[in-house]
């Protein structure tokens, strides 16, 4: 089942076309579903539809290369993007081959993002591709007088 | 404030931001009491509750890291 709707498709490819600049990667973390119980095991509920849902965003725009890891065979790279939770999402502009690593998952989402939390994934992935950031430049001296590592983590309702 | 957030930390290096659905993780969730959303955690530890325009979120945001957002003369 087609997550977005025709009329949805269309709106999606016009602004991922008119606001993408460089090209962006986006990593999901999930265990595959087997079916199977085992006990103690826990698999991604929702992972398949995650990673159903950001098939249809990637083949929008060829900026967009999704990938899929899972974290029980690649502990760690998910504990390199600092994954908590399954399914989740990182988004991060993709760096030219040879430049040095970019502090890894500083942007995520948990679970799947439909409904309003769509938007949160466009928004990010327009965020991420994009040079100039969109914030303004009160904003920007703010977060410049950090000088200690910030972890938000914001709750929301998928609506 | 997910997206706010997001743009935080692709602006500034010492920035993660995390969104989380908390209907698909409650347990989770609870651990933070989360009982309204929006809302925003600030290193495990400081509340912000409830939407609010960028100015008032990064001061929000300043305050819960410890620095005075009125005090720009650090």
């Amino acid at each position: 089942m087609a997550f977005l709707r025709p009329a949805d498709v269309e709106r999606v490819r016009l602004r991922l076309e008119r606001d993408l600049e460089d090209d962006v990667d986006v990593i999901l973390f999930a265990v595959p579903q087997t079916g199977l119980f085992v006990p103690g095991r826990n698999e991604s509920a929702t992972g398949k539809q995650t990673e159903a849902l950001l098939g249809e965003v990637a083949a929008l725009s060829e900026k967009i290369h999704v990938r899929v890891v899972n974290p029980r065979t690649d502990p760690d790279e998910t504990t390199a993007f600092g994954v908590e939770l399954d399914p989740a999402i990182v988004i991060e502009k993709r760096l030219p081959s040879g430049s040095p690593p970019a502090a890894a998952g500083r942007v995520r989402m948990y679970g799947v993002p439909t409904g309003y939390e769509f938007m949160t994934l466009l928004d990010a992935v327009t965020a991420a591709s994009r040079a100039a950031p969109t914030l303004s430049d009160d904003t920007l001296a703010a977060l410049g007088r950090l000088r200690e590592p910030v972890h938000l983590q914001v709750f929301v309702t998928p609506t | 404030m997910a997206s706010l957030a997001h743009q935080f930390a692709l602006a500034q290096p010492l920035v993660s931001a995390d969104v989380v659905s908390a209907g698909e993780f409650q347990e989770y969730s609870s651990r933070f009491a989360v009982q309204a959303v929006p809302k925003t955690v600030v290193n495990a530890r400081a509340d912000i509750v409830g939407g609010m325009p960028e100015a008032m979120f990064v001061a929000e945001v300043l305050r819960a890291a410890g620095i005075d957002p009125d005090n720009t003369g650090d």
